[in-house]
């Protein structure tokens, strides 16, 4: 849930950095509101890959030592 | 002239919507021809009809006569044509109207104010000076004429004469046009590099004929008695729309025409690739093909900062600060990947075309002709131009530049055919050129 919310907010901080940089109106906060849930699945999933890449490699270490 | 009360609501919306009506000044540099319809100053057409007869009732003088039925300024009194099939049909659809073979004996008719000439290319010119002889204010289908002389000759006609003459040129009418091309005169693409138009179809352009001796009336298109082919029946309409973007006129052509696909008897090229060049090196390149219908048809535009396709009314940003800030980032970490890539050195990667965004020239539904009817398209400005013509024929006032950029028009498409014909490059002729050209 934590890791969800932190990958929440890491996208509308892209958002919000993006309106910044390239001077786009604020109500894009709201507007790319799509934008920016597809930008924490994928953050999401791609955090749940390496999670899943670190258990797998722990579990490996663990039955070899 | 019949009384009427109605309004011509059809004119009045595409003026306003345009924004004339609301004192939209700086649109009539764009569109000079639109002041001779703005309302205020035809008073004197006010409850008025203007009689029009139709020469020439085939697909596209039959389209004339629906387009005239939401046209309340307006009514067909008379109709002519020498093909009997042809006269019936359209006898059908206004059966009040009077009926003729021979389109001298309609021009003695004083009872007509106003004629629409839809024939044959070859006949346009002897056509409309006969009928701005008779006294006649003259609606042509484009092109202007099927050579040189003849264009020169109904040039100097309409301009010793005070009959108004329209081409039916309809993308000068067509709001998408007007807006996008006031859109690239006023700079906010950044300057124009170059222009693009084709038209690709694929179908013959035959029609069935009931007897063989009808084939070359019938099929008239395909044989150069009548007709210059794609460069009149096609290119024309686009061509036009390059120089009045611009403001310019192109000083050399040079071409290749074929007929590839075709091989029917045809004495007409089923493929060409013309390209006019203007003095300070931007181009037309301009491609017509009727074997392939893939690339649809487009008019583009080329500048340092955008592309306007007017076809579409859409207009494309080559760094598209209009897009959001995510898919700005989103772009540009694209384009990196892209241009990290290492093979053949620094300065290689490759060329492919990226996807812009499209953004609309005007707001609201817009018609895209995709160019595959060889009658007409919806709402394309065909309907607004009539209309315009019949409320000329009221008020007697002449839309400016509308003859002056159907010369300019047809003479380089004729041009085309020329350079195409003799495998050359053709620079502009001094004989042909008018005042109104910039060269
Ligand atoms: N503006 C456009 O987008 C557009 C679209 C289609 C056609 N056109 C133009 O419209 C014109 C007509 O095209 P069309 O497809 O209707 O051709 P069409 O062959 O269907 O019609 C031409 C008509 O003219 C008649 N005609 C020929 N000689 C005549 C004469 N001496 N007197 C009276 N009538 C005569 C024919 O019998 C026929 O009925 C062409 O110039 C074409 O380029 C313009």
């Amino acid at each position: 849930m934590f890791i969800l919310l932190g990958c929440l907010a890491a996208a509308i901080a892209t958002n919000i950095g993006a309106i910044i940089y390239y001077e786009r109106p604020w109500s894009e906060l709201f507007t790319q509101v799509g934008f920016m849930l597809t930008l924490a699945l994928c953050l999401y999933a791609a955090l749940w890959a390496v999670r899943l890449a670190v258990f797998i490699i722990v579990l490996i270490f663990k039955k070899l030592f | 002239m019949k009384e009427t009360q109605e309004p011509d609501l059809g004119l009045r919306r595409f003026l306003k919507g345009l924004g004339l009506l609301t004192g939209g000044a700086a649109l009539l540099s764009t569109a000079p021809w639109l002041s001779s319809c703005t309302p205020g100053e035809p008073a004197s057409t006010k409850g008025r009809k203007a009689r029009i007869a139709l020469i020439g009732c085939g697909s596209r003088g039959q389209y004339h006569l629906v387009m005239m039925r939401s046209i309340a300024h307006a009514e067909v009194v008379a109709l002519c044509d020498d093909y009997k099939v042809n006269l019936d049909a359209a006898h059908a659809m206004v059966p009040s109207a009077r009926t003729y073979t021979d389109y001298r004996k309609l021009l003695e008719d004083k009872e007509i104010d106003g004629v629409i000439i839809a024939t044959p290319l070859g006949l346009h010119a002897r056509m409309t000076l006969d009928a701005m002889a008779a006294g006649k204010h003259v609606f042509c289908e484009k092109a202007m004429a099927l050579t040189l002389d003849e264009c020169k000759s109904v040039y100097e006609a309409y301009r010793s004469s005070d009959r108004v003459l329209y081409y039916c040129m309809q993308r000068m009418f067509d709001e998408k046009y007007i807006k996008g091309i006031q859109m690239i005169r006023e700079g906010s693409l950044g300057e124009v590099v170059g222009m693009r138009c084709h038209w690709f179809r694929n179908a013959d352009w035959r029609r069935e004929v009931p007897s063989p001796e009808l084939e070359r009336r019938i099929n008239w298109r395909l044989y150069k008695e009548y007709s210059a082919g794609l460069m009149t029946e096609l290119a024309c309409h686009q061509i036009e729309v390059c120089n009045w973007a611009i403001d310019k006129m192109p000083s050399q052509i040079c071409g290749m025409g074929d007929i590839v696909y075709w091989k029917d008897g045809r004495e007409v090229y089923d493929s060409v690739n013309v390209t006019y060049r203007y003095s300070d090196g931007r181009k037309i390149c301009y491609e017509s093909l009727i074997s392939n219908k893939y690339n649809g048809m487009e008019d583009q535009i080329l500048c340092k900062d955008g592309t306007v396709d007017l076809t579409k009314g859409v207009f494309y940003l080559e760094n598209d600060n209009l897009n959001s800030g995510m898919k700005q980032l989103l772009q540009q970490i694209k384009t990196r990947t892209f241009a990290s890539i290492p093979a053949a050195g620094p300065s290689w990667r490759p060329e492919l075309q990226s996807r812009f965004t499209p953004h609309p020239v005007i707001s609201g539904k817009v018609s895209v002709n995709a160019g595959q009817s060889m009658v007409a398209a919806d709402n394309d400005g065909s309907d607004i131009i009539l209309s315009a013509f019949c409320d000329a024929c009221l008020s007697g006032r002449r839309a400016e530049n509308v003859v002056e950029e159907a010369y300019c028009a047809t003479t380089l498409c004729l041009l085309g055919n020329m350079a195409m014909e003799e495998g050359r490059t053709i620079e502009f002729p001094e004989q042909y050129k008018i005042p109104y050209m910039k060269f």
